[in-house]
């Protein structure tokens, strides 16, 4: 089985055990720090330090609750450690370099009349998201880009469902309102051709 | 008939689809009459519509290789952790044992089945001194895979006491550190202050002031880390976290300012990083690693181990 011979530090079973995690950790990350390369080195010590204590998962969660705790823990301690870290103004972001910015839309759920997939809309959007409070933003990250249920994420966060709803509430406001300053994205057409597909 | 402010509450309950049917047709009627809640309402669903279509990226070229690159590497020290683990667990249980069957002589002795005097004689010996027939320790002999490291959580202070070498008394003890540590203290170890002259980071080099004396008596290196913390009880837990990626124990003085970790050597060098990961580099001040001399005994045999002591300073 491979969870027991990883937990006796069999590397390839454990890497077997955990890889279709990587591809979402790595999201979780970029997501919060918008930056490729965080990114990559977050994820990284996710699995390094998975690996390390594996030997201590009882299974009382899921193999996923447990990574994904270990996950948005991470990425919360570095974000309380990066007290330099470089805040980019919402008034002065469009004009930045494109470089370290580098949302993708699911083509197939843009109209193609729609104004979504222009580009400072991209960089608006994920400027706004790394702007959320990382409280807020952590949870935005787990319900409307993972897809994640909000039983899931108050389990991944240790926070009563209640808690999380209010969170993810207080982001979708937040982004709404950062993002109807600068662009405009609302476009009515869209929300309007996609309404009936999103509420049923 | 629904308010604004209800309006307002109810929209992310609306378009994740947790809203019942009567509210619902409620809900829609308020949208219909009121262009305010209507933009706010559309606006909120195209904002979730956007994240929502945010996709994932893939993982950067060489991100797996890396990543079986750092565990290779990393694998023998997490094996020699398992195996302490092991012996630990092992070792708590054989002297839980041991303790059970001296209680039961003990308790035998004062049934009368020895005179009182012998039983008085056996009661303080069991009491602080679990040892064999010969009068040799019964623990904190080589790890039963026969390797170098002591099995941890097994010391006595009179071990760290001078001439005490022939000391066969020996206290089972969940940590290892609420022993050595207050000798340490008292040793008068240029570590206590790291911020005091040891300022510049040693990465293993013995350059303390005990340098030279035969490894034979080296009881335990150790090394200061200064922390510029303004939340205690806050940074004692993101301490412990660090620790608890490596499977160690962290002890807290009385003041709560001094948090003390042992650790192999090997695993330092991590350790140390993901504190200063944790704080910030800018925050964390770390001085020399020195070896404790001026011990003797079996936990001479510690030398592959390192306690670390981090005071947390406003």
């Amino acid at each position: 089985m491979l969870i027991k011979r990883a937990k006796n530090g069999d590397v390839e079973a454990y890497e077997d055990l955990v890889r279709a995690y990587y591809k979402t950790v790595f999201n979780i990350a970029l997501r919060m720090f918008s930056n490729n390369e965080d990114a990559s080195d977050i994820t990284q010590e996710v699995f390094i330090k998975i690996y390390k204590s594996i030997g201590t998962f009882e299974g009382k969660s899921s193999l996923k609750t447990w990574i994904y705790r270990i996950t948005t823990n991470l990425c919360l301690d570095e974000f309380r450690s990066r007290k330099n870290m470089k805040v980019v103004s919402f008034d002065e972001q469009i004009e930045q370099s494109n470089d370290r910015y580098n949302i993708e839309f699911k083509t197939e759920s843009i109209t193609p009349e729609s104004n979504l997939l222009k580009k400072e809309v991209k960089e608006a959007l994920n400027i706004a998201i790394t702007e959320l409070p990382k409280d807020l933003r952590i949870a935005l990250i787990l319900r409307d880009v993972q897809n994640l249920s909000y039983e899931e994420i108050s389990s991944f966060l240790k926070c009563p469902q209640g808690t999380v709803k209010s969170r993810i509430s207080r982001a979708r406001q937040l982004l709404r309102k950062k993002l109807s300053k600068k662009v405009e994205l609302f476009d009515m057409h869209y929300v309007k051709s996609n309404r009936e597909e999103k509420l049923t | 008939m629904i308010n604004c402010n209800e309006m307002k509450k109810l929209i992310n309950k609306y378009i994740d689809g947790e809203i019942d049917e009567n509210i619902r047709s409620l809900f829609d009627a308020h949208i219909d009459s009121c262009k305010g809640c209507k933009k706010e309402f559309e606006e909120t669903l195209a904002t979730v519509q956007m994240v929502n279509s945010i996709s994932d990226s893939e993982l950067p070229d060489g991100f797996e290789a890396l990543l079986h690159e750092k565990l290779i590497e990393i694998k023998p020290q997490t094996d020699k952790q398992r195996i302490l683990f092991f012996n630990r667990g092992y070792v708590r249980a054989m002297t839980g044992i041991a303790a059970g069957m001296l209680v039961l002589v003990f308790a035998w002795g004062i049934g009368g089945f020895q005179n009182i005097k012998n039983s008085a004689a056996n009661a303080t010996l069991v009491s602080s001194e679990p040892t064999d027939k010969t009068g040799n320790s019964t623990v904190n002999k080589e790890t039963t895979d026969g390797s170098k490291y002591p099995a941890p959580g097994y010391s006595d202070q009179k071990d760290l006491l001078p001439n005490d070498s022939e000391s066969t008394i020996r206290q089972p003890d969940d940590s290892i550190f609420s022993r050595i540590h207050p000798s340490i203290k008292d040793s008068g170890n240029p570590t206590k202050n790291p911020s005091s002259g040891t300022s510049s980071e040693n990465d293993g080099t013995n350059n303390g002031p005990d340098s030279g004396v035969a490894s034979t008596n080296i009881v335990c290196s150790n090394v200061g880390i200064n922390i510029t913390s303004n939340d205690f009880a806050g940074d004692y837990e993101k301490i412990s976290n660090v620790a608890k990626g490596f499977n160690l124990a962290v002890d807290k003085d009385a003041d709560g300012n001094c948090l003390t970790v042992k650790m192999l050597k090997t695993d330092y060098y991590c350790f140390k990083s993901e504190i200063k990961t944790a704080f910030g580099e800018s925050n964390v001040s770390v001085g020399a690693i020195i070896d404790q001399t001026s011990f003797a005994g079996e936990l001479a045999n510690n030398k592959d181990y390192l306690i670390v002591n981090m005071y947390l300073k406003k």
